[in-house]
Order: C-alpha cells, then structure tokens, then sequence
C-alpha cells in the first residue's frame, strides 16, 4: 500500500515534467514557425513588391516623383497582401541582423506570424510597432544600445531611418504612455516573465 | 518651361458693376516676341456675377468652390486644373471659341450673341507650331475685372496664359500618377467603396480607372506618349466637392465632405482592449512544472526506498 503512494507520487512528477516538456516544446515550433513565416514574407515583399528607386533624373519639376506620403501625409499606410495577411512593409535592425515584415492590424493570430503595427502611421512619426519576444522577433531589443540604427521601409520602396533614443519598461495598463506620439517610433515585447513591455523609443535621424 | 503669367489681382472696387455693358475678353499668346498663331481656345462659363461682385455658380459648378476666385491666385490656379477636368469628364460645351491671328491674339466673343459679365474658364488646346507644341495652363477669368489703375471695373480684359512646351519628334513616354485624398472626418462612412476616374489625353477620354481602398485610392499610368496634354477628372461623389491639384506627376484628387450633420459614430461592439497586447511566450511554467514534476518524482522515489527497507 504504501509503495504504491510512492509509485503516485513518481507518476505524479512525470506528468508535470511531461507538461513541461510538452510547453517547452509547443513554444519552440510556434517561434519556429514565426520565424519561417516571417521570413518569407520578407523575402516576398522585398523580391516582388517593393519597386526599386530610380534616380530622379528630370530636370523638370513637372516631371518630378514626389512620393505619395509626402503629397498626403494622413494617408492610409499602402499595404500588400501576401497569403491573406496584409503587410505595410519591413523593419530592419542592422545590429541584431534583424529584417523583419510589419503586418498592417495587430490581432494575436497575426503576432504569431510577424510583428504588427500597434498604433500610428510612419508618414505621422508617431507609430508603435508590437511583436512577441520569439527569438526571431523582438526577443534580442532589450539588448539595443542607444543611437543603434532601425530603418522601415514602405512597400512603395520609400525608407525612413532612426536611431534608438531610448529604453524603457512599461506595464501592461500604460496604453497611453505607449501611444503619445512623442517618439517617431516605438517597438515593444513583453519581458520574459510577460508581466512588463520592453519598449524601445525611436527618433529619426 | 514656363514663360509667361497670367497675373490678375484683385482690387476693391467702389463703384458697383454695369451689367448692361458688354465685357470683352483678349487671350494673347506669345513665344516671347514670336505670337503663336492658329491656337484655339474654348472658353466656358461657370458663374454668373451682380453688380456687386457676387458670383452665382452655373448649374453643373456648384459643388466648386468658386468663392476663392479673385482672392488667392494659388488657388485659382488649382481650380482652374480642377474645372478642365470637370468640363471634358461632363462633356460640358463651350459657350465660345476663338483662334489667336496671326499676331497671336484671339478675342471674346466670337459667336455669343449676349456676351455678359461672369466667371469663366480659359481652357487652351495643344498647339503645334515650328517644331514645337505648346499647351497653354487653363486659366479662370472673371470679367469685369477691377482696374491696376484706378478704382474702376475694366471690362476688356486681356489673359496672358502659362504655357509649356516640347520638342515634336520622337515620341517619348512619361508617367501620370493618381492620388486620392479623402478630407472627411467624421464621415468615412459615407464615403463611397470605390471611384471612377476618367484619364484625358488632349482632352479626349484615354482610360478609366477604378480608384478604391484595395489599390490605395491610387494609380500609375507608364508609357504615355509625352507630347500630348494629359488630364484627370472623377466621377464626383455625392455630398463631396472636389479639388484637383498637380504635384509633379501626379494628379491629387481631394474629396472634401460638404458641410452637415456627420454620422454617428460606430459603437465598438467590445470595448478597447484595457491592456497592451501579451507579447510573451508562456515561458515561466516551463521551469515550475519541471521542478514539482522533479520533487514528486524524488518523493516518490524515496517513499518507495523507505518502504523497501522497512
């Protein structure tokens, strides 16, 4: 009888360490999975949609480009639809070999693919950019230093550049202090724990 | 290459307008000291003026903003782009037409049999002449104008237009870009799915194309032929006025929402999330569940030591 406590007890503690093992193991395929399909949206946007830039070579301002953002600021951000999800272009990280695709709404089915535009607009200088703290996502932007460079790029080709300006933690209420538009752009993930937002202030440069 | 402008300015003027007299209307078009013969231009009415200067749009121009004529040159040169497009998208006919002489006038009226004060639009057609074609900008003339001189109404009033110009030759292709600007807070949801917009090349309908959310509210037309005069018009939503401007190469269209009662606004069906989204991964039971999973186990390990020696 009193062995057999013994043998529940073993049986007990294999079942938490199977649990443990099971999580452990649906959260590497799920940041696997993120990575790939991160990547190659990426890859599409970059190879197929956005247009290479030409110089402007006319003379003439009547024959000028002027690019669409700066005709109207307040416009919808373009986007491109790529296996059903809407992009609106890439962020690149140079200093975390990060290139990363930025899915236009953020909803927690389209975090598990890519990072998402939280808030704003880049042509308003005041957009937040969420996404989870997967290793090929924003895992590693606890560890940017200031002035380390951050570029995103439209899906017209348009590139706007930025250094980290600062760092900082916030909880999970401060919805308002995240959104104030007071920096040119904003990225944030949760801490390990998922208790406090990492958040990274961006200015442009 | 710009040579020339019109340059009209507006005056306060005491004395009220005489509509009984008959205004007259001189274009003179000139390459520098060369004048530029056989140019014809069409000339449209879009307002009516009173004798204290008031306009009255015509039928057809109300949804314009015509209340800008004759205070901001700028805009009256927006308009102008604005009002060619509206003429050739309606297919609206001149009220006069007349060709520059040989000295590179023309004069107005030529077959209007009452010519009367009002507000009217100036539009040039393309014009080919040694080697080169010039398009004249269109241009919005109120007639009478209030005298540079005196405090007087000048009823003769003579239009310099913009013009540029191009090499005939070769065939070379430019690029034409549409972009749709929605001014309407407030009243997105009145805004309708999708527009048409009419492409004109020398004034005769090129292509239409259908401006919506799923193409950005924007188009590129590539390899246009470039010695053609090129222009945009939109089939003009109700309850909005329009306005079309030229940046470079591309058309802006603004849609401005008439003035009203806006809708009201949507009720979110759930309230804004209270939180910034959860952006972690559930890491933390990981290491909790491997250490009690590793303490029941020893537990159980010892219990059944402890009852094999006893």
């Amino acid at each position: 009888m009193k062995s057999k406590k013994g043998n529940n007890f073993i049986a007990l503690g294999i079942i938490f360490i199977a649990g443990a093992i099971g999580l452990c193991g649906y959260n590497l395929i799920e940041s696997k999975s993120a990575e790939e399909s991160s990547k190659s949206a990426v890859m599409e946007i970059e190879q197929q949609i956005i247009p290479k830039k030409e110089e402007d070579i006319y003379e003439n301002a009547a024959e000028m480009e002027i690019p669409d953002y700066i005709l109207n600021p307040e416009m919808d951000m373009p986007k491109v639809k790529i296996d059903g999800t809407e992009y609106i272009g890439t962020l690149g990280i140079p200093s975390l070999r990060l290139k990363l695709p930025i899915i236009s709404e953020w909803s927690y089915p389209n975090l598990k693919i890519a990072p998402c535009r939280y808030f704003g607009s880049v042509y308003l200088d005041n957009m937040v950019i969420a996404a989870h703290n997967y290793s090929s996502h924003f895992r590693e932007i606890e560890n940017l230093s200031i002035g380390d460079e951050v570029v995103f790029t439209d899906v017209d080709g348009n590139e706007f550049f930025y250094s980290v300006s600062a760092k900082e933690v916030l909880p999970p209420t401060a919805i308002e202090e995240m959104t104030s538009g007071e920096w040119n752009l904003t990225l944030f993930t949760c801490n390990s724990a998922g208790n406090f937002r990492i958040t990274i202030r961006c200015d442009k440069t | 290459m710009v040579i020339s402008a019109v340059s009209i300015n507006a005056y306060a003027v005491s004395e009220n307008i005489d509509l009984k007299n008959e205004p007259a209307l001189f274009v003179e078009f000139f390459d520098g000291e060369k004048p530029l013969y056989g140019a014809k231009f069409d000339l449209f009415m879009i307002a009516d003026i009173d004798e204290f200067g008031n306009y009255y749009p015509k039928a057809g121009f109300e949804k314009f903003d015509i209340t800008t004529i004759g205070k901001n040159i700028e805009k009256w040169r927006e308009l102008a782009l604005t009002l060619e497009g509206y003429v050739l998208g309606e297919k609206i006919s001149p009220v006069d037409s007349a060709v520059t002489d040989e000295n590179g006038m023309a004069f107005f009226p030529q077959q209007s049999e009452h010519f009367v004060c009002g507000v009217y639009l100036l539009v040039g057609q393309p014009h080919t002449q040694d080697g080169l074609v010039y398009r004249a900008e269109s241009a919005i003339v109120q007639l009478p104008m209030p005298s540079k001189e005196n405090d007087e109404w000048n009823y003769d009033v003579t239009v310099k237009p913009k013009y540029s110009f191009e090499p005939v030759g070769e065939e070379e292709y430019i690029t034409r870009k549409v972009l749709k600007i929605w001014n309407d807070k407030g009243f997105e949801s009145k805004r309708p799915k999708e527009i048409e917009v009419y492409l004109f090349c020398d004034g005769k309908l090129f292509d239409t194309v259908k401006l919506s959310a799923k193409n950005n509210w924007r188009y590129t037309w590539e390899k246009l032929e470039e010695n053609h005069r090129w222009n945009v018009a939109e089939k003009i939503p109700e309850g909005y006025t329009v306005k079309i401007t030229k940046e470079g190469i591309t058309f802006v269209i603004t849609n401005t929402a008439e003035k009203g009662t806006p809708p009201p606004p949507q009720i979110p069906e759930k309230p804004d999330e209270p939180k910034l989204p959860q952006t972690g991964q559930l890491w933390w039971p990981v290491p909790v569940l491997f250490v009690i999973g590793t303490v029941f186990v020893a537990l159980g390990v010892l219990r059944k030591r402890r009852d094999h020696e006893e």
